[in-house]
């Protein structure tokens, strides 16, 4: 099973959202790595085949999937990140009806919607009305709409956003799952959510990829680049200032920051590294506070 | 020892027999099944949109038997009454979507938005046809003057006209804004041609029975045609 994406081209006016993309997906977990405006989701949105591109195609199975969409959708399930659905409808009655338009047999959707909410906790919330829940209720429920038809290909567009931890592993595990027997897209700018359970991983920055690689390579990539050090408060603030600094902890007056550097940093050990690292060292310049 | 165990030992049978269900159901694979027959699909469809289309042209039809009595031709503003009805809903039907994202969801999906929005204007069309019958019986009964029967006859001629040609275009026009630009530029050209037969011209009664068939089967045409298009696969969705 393929989903390939050759010199995929979106652009709004002056900006290019995304900028002759290219992938080749294959069964398991890829988390879309990118900050806010990278091109996530426009990509997600071309790849559903639900924005049209200025250039390039994407093929699933060798087959441009516009000229045979009525076949692709079959195999799509795509959760968009702005969950508005019907918010008078109850959950199940949402469920049916996005059973029906996805042109399931009854018999078969029944069954299905039964076991999505007792695998996605919502039995409860069966009767509850939409515009009753809450965000990760709702986020559960876009969840459980894009698993109706058993996707070969589904697309997550920040799934994990507005979950709790529970709720978060939970979800986390059943992703995992599916992506042994299909081609999970997931986005998210929160790194946690990819690193446990992602075979690959896209970086995406200003609407280019900049790697698509095993965690595992792309953490080699990072090698002596990432470094522990501890200091007192002025060293601290000097490194601060100067350097990447993933995370601070204090105890007492000393200081233990976690930097990511090219340079060498003479004080400091070198660690291993991890996602965050890589994260920070590739969006240093476009970090906001909200991402974390 | 094991006694002692089994003290902190709790388990919780709720969780327990979730997990058995969950996991006979991933042993039990099923194949996915998706409707062969169209019939049931679009039934299933109505049965979601029925009801409120239901109630909307409940409603028209008591506001047309309380403004009948005080208004020329009853028929005729029966249909402008439904059709403004049909249009205004459909418009809050597509902000709606627009504004809160079921619109790009739904385009994921087998019937996309323009089938879709195709598919409720018909529905209220039934809903309409009926009570606009109920309504004309009622009156006919009570005040026993057929001329109410001649209005139902021209009240019938847009819906089906637009609805007709609407089923005959919709698989080739992807934007659904386009879909709705034509439908609502078809319901006024068609309303303009009823009244300007009611009022301007005439025109004798027997020719109003031909313009009526020649409505309806353009519906019978339309809904033919999109129907042997869904059949053979060969819609445009997106």
């Amino acid at each position: 099973m393929e989903l390939r994406i050759e010199e995929l081209t979106k652009q709004f006016g002056k900006t290019v959202a995304v900028d002759h993309a290219n992938l080749s997906l294959h069964e398991g977990v890829i988390g879309l790595l990118g900050s806010n405006g990278s091109g996530k989701s426009t990509m997600m949105k071309m790849i559903c085949g639900i924005l049209p591109s200025n250039s390039g195609n994407v093929f699933y199975e060798n087959e441009e999937i516009l000229k045979n969409y009525d076949n692709y959708v079959m195999n799509l399930g795509y959760m968009p990140q702005q969950l508005g659905f019907y918010p008078n409808f109850t959950v199940q009655e949402f469920l049916e009806y996005m059973s029906v338009v996805k042109g399931l047999k009854k018999e078969f959707y029944m069954k299905k919607i039964e076991e999505l909410l007792m695998k996605l906790n919502l039995e409860e919330k069966r009767k509850a009305k939409i515009k009753n829940l809450s965000g990760g209720m709702l986020r559960r429920v876009g969840v459980a709409q894009a698993l109706l038809n058993e996707p070969k290909i589904l697309i997550l567009d920040e799934p994990t956003a507005g979950l709790d931890p529970k709720e978060r592993i939970s979800l986390r595990n059943m992703i995992s799952r599916l992506g042994e027997e299909s081609i999970v897209l997931l986005s998210t700018h929160i790194v946690s959510d990819i690193e446990s359970i992602a075979d690959k991983i896209v970086i995406m920055k200003k609407g280019k990829i900049l790697y698509y690689d095993t965690p595992e390579n792309l953490l080699k990539m990072m090698e002596g680049k990432v470094y522990e050090v501890v200091c007192d408060r002025k060293t601290a603030e000097r490194y601060m200032t100067e350097q990447i600094v993933v995370n601070v902890k204090k105890h007492h007056d000393q200081y233990t920051l976690r930097i990511v550097s090219d340079e060498v940093i003479e004080d400091g050990t070198s660690i291993e590294a991890g996602l965050d690292d890589l994260y920070l060292y590739h969006f240093n310049d476009e970090v906001k506070l909200e991402d974390f | 020892m094991k006694e002692k165990y089994k003290e902190h030992l709790i388990i919780d049978e709720k969780h327990m027999m979730q997990t058995i269900e969950i996991t006979k159901k991933m042993i039990e694979k099923r194949e996915v099944k998706y409707e062969e027959n169209k019939m049931n699909t679009w039934k299933e469809f109505f049965r979601f949109e029925s009801l409120k289309y239901c109630v909307m042209a409940f409603i028209s039809m008591i506001l047309l038997i309380l403004i009948a009595p005080h208004v020329y031709n009853s028929g005729y503003v029966l249909c402008c009454l439904n059709t403004g009805m049909i249009g205004l809903f459909a418009m809050v039907d597509m902000f709606q979507s627009d504004r809160i994202g079921m619109e790009e969801l739904l385009r994921t999906v087998k019937i996309n938005p323009s089938h879709i929005f195709i598919y409720k204007s018909n529905i209220y069309l039934i809903w309409n046809l009926v009570s606009s019958l109920i309504f004309n019986f009622i009156v006919v009964s009570v005040d026993q003057n057929l001329d109410y029967m001649t209005a139902v006859f021209y009240s019938l001629v847009p819906p089906y006209l637009v609805s007709g040609l609407l089923l005959l275009i919709v698989d080739h026009v992807k934007n659904k804004s386009a879909i709705i630009l034509i439908y609502g530029a078809t319901m006024v050209l068609s309303l303009m041609m009823v009244n300007w037969m009611i009022r301007f011209i005439d025109i004798p009664s027997f020719i109003i029975l031909p313009i009526l068939m020649i409505s309806f089967a353009v519906y019978c045409v339309g809904t033919g045609y999109h129907v042997y298009r869904m059949e053979k696969g060969v819609l445009s969705w997106n």
